[in-house]
């Protein structure tokens, strides 16, 4: 069985009349990299938010069950760059690390000068953080959220602002806090192409509500190249599909049929179709990218939802 | 952890230019407010000379009654007045000053009784408090997440210590000042002095309280800073004698009563070093409730509302 870090039930938080978070049951394992993946306003960072012990759930409960310990020690233990980094515009990078480093009982220098080096922020301690650009900013905040060693580290969009090369940085830098210090992150992110290339595990949400929840296995699964066929008779080609070996398929929906496997003979497989009698609103290869498949399951593209 | 918190909000403090630029101008408004106490001849702004004056104060004790003392300084001042206009007397700017032979205390109580300490001490809580919200550095704060009471409690007790802080350096502004200016230097740092000092002190945090509860209420630095400065320049006076009249009607209380008595900026303009115990009391008083409701009423607020 796998070991839990976070474990929430049934998370809601309701602002007046919007319900920003909406029973939110996710499952978070040690040692992985779990993608928050949702639209803005869909409740992401709510979510962090409460699990940070930044906001107080209207209903329903989390547990760091991987702690061993109590809520109030728990966030003791976590690291958070959530929203817009959390800096005092006229004090240097480094007073701005110093008072987050006093208040975790962390008098040494070097270490501040070691964070803020594995942000690629050497050199700039004693520039003030308001003249930082936004990129130097969201590393300010990424070498603020490591202050304390956290075992658990929450970033809400940590890759805002980055050019190109500070994005595969921060992806190096986050891989690393992941393998070679076993820090176990949420992070939540637009670019989902980037998100791809870090997640171990997904949890789609949208209007407060976790759509779904997959691990990286899965999620890839879902979004492999397949023969997708729409055909108002999906009963009667079943049986030809069958009858020419593929093996690998699914049926979406009453119209939808994915075929996994042998995608070379997409002409046979139309042929037989035609041949059957079986009226074929559509046969072609698809493939989709996570991008694609979050607004499928979103319902962004419409009749798309899956 | 409370050390913790302590060490990291002060050090936040140490970093704030304000905290060093508020004490800086502390000391020109104090040098300001002294030269004229000390050495700007008031009378002979108004054209008396140093004969007149004691000349005045002869005839207002030989007087018999308050009514006799003022009809004879009215008198006295009238003649005084025609004379100036005859152009016999000249007009004297600096000389020696109302409180040219007064001890540091008397002084240091004249300016703690003006109230610019109140104005600089809203302005470094309303920038200390509201600097929390504006940056969202509690967000930072992961280990405080479950004891918010305790970084508020540190905060608050930051903020007594720059009143304190403010409070000696406006004594140690008075003493250079004397030093400078007056006739003599004499402390006088006797317990009338002490028991002075530790209620303004208190009346100083109860006032800081207020403003930290006002910046906690709107998450604002000006919301904060404004409702000192309101408080501090007396632009309430008026409403409350308006309160005072209709509370004393509606329960037909005393005619001395006055609202104004129990604010805390009336008891430190109107404290005085020899002020009898019953003034002292209602001070001490008046900084514990005020102090203390503003104290509660911004612990609620940190405990229960969300970090933003």
């Amino acid at each position: 069985m796998e070991e839990y870090l976070l474990v929430t039930k049934d998370l809601t938080k309701v602002y007046k009349d919007i319900t920003a978070a909406d029973r939110v049951n996710i499952h978070i394992k040690r040692g992985s990299i779990y993608g928050l993946i949702g639209k803005n306003g869909a409740g992401k960072t709510t979510i962090m938010k409460m699990i940070a012990g930044l906001a107080k759930p209207t209903s329903g409960s989390f547990e760091y069950t991987g702690f061993n310990c109590s809520q109030t020690e728990a966030f003791s233990r976590i690291g958070a760059l959530i929203e817009a980094p959390a800096i005092e515009p006229n004090l240097t990078g480094y007073d701005n690390m110093r008072i987050k480093c006093l208040a975790y009982g962390i008098g040494d220098k070097q270490y501040i000068n070691d964070l803020l080096d594995l942000v690629g922020l050497s050199g700039k301690w004693k520039k003030k953080a308001g003249k930082y650009s936004l990129g130097q900013k969201q590393r300010l905040g990424i070498a603020l959220a490591l202050v304390g060693d956290p075992d658990f580290l929450i970033l809400d969009e940590p890759i805002n602002g980055l050019d190109p090369q500070g994005i595969a940085e921060v992806r190096e830098m986050l891989n690393k806090l992941n393998q070679e210090r076993k820090i176990t992150i949420l992070i939540s992110s637009h670019i989902l192409e980037e998100l791809s290339k870090l997640a171990t595990d997904y949890a789609i949400i949208d209007s407060g509500r976790i759509i779904e929840e997959s691990t990286n296995k899965e999620l890839r699964e879902k979004c492999r190249d397949k023969i997708a066929i729409k055909t108002a008779d999906v009963a009667k080609a079943l049986p030809v599909i069958d009858g020419l070996g593929f093996k690998d398929y699914s049926v979406v929906n009453d119209k939808t049929i994915h075929v996994f496997d042998k995608l070379s003979e997409i002409t046979v497989l139309n042929m037989e179709l035609a041949k059957a009698q079986i009226p074929v609103e559509s046969i072609g290869i698809e493939s989709s990218d996570l991008e694609e498949y979050f607004l499928k399951v979103t319902g962004t593209i419409p009749g798309e939802r899956v | 952890m409370f050390a913790q918190a302590f060490k990291s909000e002060a050090y936040r403090i140490s970093r704030m230019k304000s905290t060093y630029v508020l004490i800086a101008v502390l000391g020109a408004i104090v040098l300001i407010v002294n030269f004229l106490y000390l050495r700007v001849d008031m009378y002979g702004l108004m054209g008396f000379s140093k004969e007149d004056v004691e000349e005045l104060q002869q005839m207002g004790t030989a007087a018999e009654s308050y009514e006799d003392s003022f009809m004879t300084g009215f008198q006295a001042g009238l003649e005084s007045s025609e004379n100036i206009a005859e152009g016999d007397t000249t007009i004297h700017v600096l000389g020696e000053g109302i409180l040219y032979e007064e001890s540091v205390a008397t002084l240091y109580m004249m300016d703690v009784g003006s109230m610019y300490e109140l104005l600089l001490i809203s302005i470094f809580v309303g920038l200390f408090i509201g600097s929390v919200y504006s940056t969202g550095l509690d967000k930072n704060l992961n280990n405080f997440a479950g004891r918010r009471s305790l970084l508020f409690s540190v905060r608050m007790l930051l903020i007594a210590i720059y009143c304190l802080i403010i409070h000696i350096f406006t004594w140690i502004y008075c003493l250079i000042t004397t030093a400078m200016m007056a006739k003599s230097v004499r402390l006088e740092f006797d317990k009338a002095f002490v028991l002075y000092f530790f209620v303004t002190w208190l009346l100083c945090v109860a006032f800081g309280c207020i403003v930290a509860c006002m910046a906690h209420m709107t998450r604002s630095k000006a919301a904060g800073i404004t409702l000192g400065i309101i408080l501090s320049a007396g632009l309430l006076s008026t409403l409350v004698s308006v309160a005072s009249l209709m509370i004393q009607k509606r329960f037909d209380l005393a005619a001395d009563f006055n609202l104004g008595n129990y604010t805390v900026t009336h008891n430190v303009a109107a404290l005085g070093l020899y002020s009898d115990g019953h003034f002292t009391v209602r001070a001490i008083v008046c900084a514990l409730v005020y102090g203390g409701l503003s104290y509660l009423s911004s612990l609620i607020i940190v405990r229960k509302r969300d970090i933003a």
